[in-house]
């Protein structure tokens, strides 16, 4: 045999015993395995592009406004571009931490449905549950202090809200109660995780439309400035090699800006998380449609989050 | 309409905004560049505050300024590539940045 012909009949032979394993309600522990892994991979990843993005969002304004200042022929101080700063570290902080508790949650929950060993189960939900403890904490003082964008005020309830939901899970899971309690008490509590879900995904996508705004500004300023230039009766050839460096690292970065919308990468966490919901949930007759369900939600997320987080990362270093 | 929602709309007309001010023709209008120029500056700080501010997108008079913002939103597309409609362009980026001006008092 042939090696095309090795593989067609592998290709053959894959899908007709993926249909046996579906139809006799077989999941089989290592189906969970690459599944979960990859879900793992990914909301960390998204941690860390979203972490980064935040981090990006002051730099973003304070350049923009450097450049237009310059642009026009404006004085520039240090005060006034401070100024610019749409959040501060603390606004910052809370919300990639919120992100990185979501993450650990939803892997605590990852771990319980694989049914990995008890010691990894616990260790797990003790990272997640103080990973909330401490944003709960983090959100009371955040709205207390001085913040820039008013929503953080705003942040303190749904943050305890899912910080007392997955608490109450969390509790159960470190408690060794049963599979019946903890189902019951996931049925229960997990839709309050939904509005910080929704919080984030909605704020996230208003930082990365002002990273978009301030990256198009930046073109009129260089086109016109070059067209500006070789409208003069003897253009400065060396200035016009200059601006035509900027024009070509404007427009790579404008490619990158355009894939560094987290929002999309969010709602595809948040859709992952909802079908693993839905396969620790289901009845044991309906797991292999569940499965099938977040091994899509994962792959969809994991396709989301790539591009997501070399984008930010790029633009964090072009812009 | 959302807060997130009207920060996008906001920023896909800026970006509109400087499709026209890139086009050499409108360039060789220093006058008419400098005025649209202008509104853009004046948007984007609209959009930056926007982005900051404290919204109650469910309030029925948000829902009734994002409807004429929408609406004007949608003029705005059908002219913004003809330049010789550049009075009908300016005159209705300023419409939008009007009733932006009432949401961000409104918020204050």
């Amino acid at each position: 045999m042939t090696i095309r012909q090795q593989l067609r009949a592998h290709r053959r032979t894959l899908p007709a015993l993926l249909i046996l394993f579906f139809l006799v309600g077989c999941v089989p522990d290592q189906d969970y395995t690459p599944v979960i892994t990859q879900f793992q991979q990914s909301s960390a990843t998204l941690a860390q592009a979203f972490e980064t993005l935040l981090a990006n969002a002051n730099l973003v304004e304070y350049e923009h406004y450097i450049d237009t200042q310059a642009f026009d022929h404006a004085r520039l101080t240090p005060t006034e571009i401070d100024t610019r700063a749409i959040i501060t570290p603390e606004e910052l902080k809370l919300r990639s931490d919120a992100i990185l508790a979501l993450a650990q949650y939803t892997t605590a929950l990852a771990t319980l449905a694989q049914g990995k060993h008890e010691a990894q189960i616990v260790e797990d939900a003790d990272a997640a549950s103080t990973s909330f403890s401490t944003l709960a904490t983090d959100a009371q003082t955040a709205a207390a202090g001085h913040h820039l964008i008013p929503a953080t005020a705003d942040y303190a309830g749904p943050i305890s809200d899912a910080a007392a939901a997955a608490g109450i899970i969390l509790g159960l899971i470190e408690r060794h109660r049963t599979h019946k309690e903890i189902h019951d008490s996931i049925e229960k509590n997990d839709p309050a995780l939904t509005a910080l879900f929704n919080l984030l995904g909605s704020e996230s996508q208003a930082i990365y439309e002002r990273q978009k705004s301030t990256q198009s500004a930046q073109g009129v300023l260089l086109f016109t400035s070059y067209n500006r230039e070789i409208a003069q009766p003897t253009p400065d050839k060396e200035y016009l090699l200059q601006l035509s460096d900027r024009i070509k690292q404007f427009r790579r970065a404008q490619a990158l800006v355009a894939q560094s919308n987290p929002a999309p990468a969010i709602a595809a966490f948040k859709k992952s998380h909802d079908a693993l919901i839905a396969v620790i949930l289901a009845p044991k007759d309906a797991k292999p449609k569940s499965l099938a369900a977040l091994i899509a939600s994962v792959q969809s997320f994991a396709a989301e989050v790539q591009p997501l987080a070399a984008g930010v990362q790029a633009t964090g270093t072009t812009h | 309409m959302t807060q997130a929602e009207l920060v996008t709309a906001i920023g896909n007309t800026l970006t509109r905004m400087d499709n026209t001010l890139m086009d050499p023709d409108l360039q060789n209008q220093p006058a008419r560049w400098q005025q649209v120029y202008a509104m853009r500056k004046h948007l984007d700080d609209q959009q930056r505050e926007l982005v900051a501010a404290t919204i109650q997108a469910d309030d029925a008079a948000f829902q009734n300024l994002t409807g004429k913002i929408q609406l004007a939103i949608k003029q705005l597309q059908q002219i913004v590539d003809n330049l010789k409609k550049i009075d009908s362009i300016i005159n209705t980026i300023a419409r939008i940045s009007a009733v932006l001006d009432e949401i961000l008092k409104a918020a204050a």
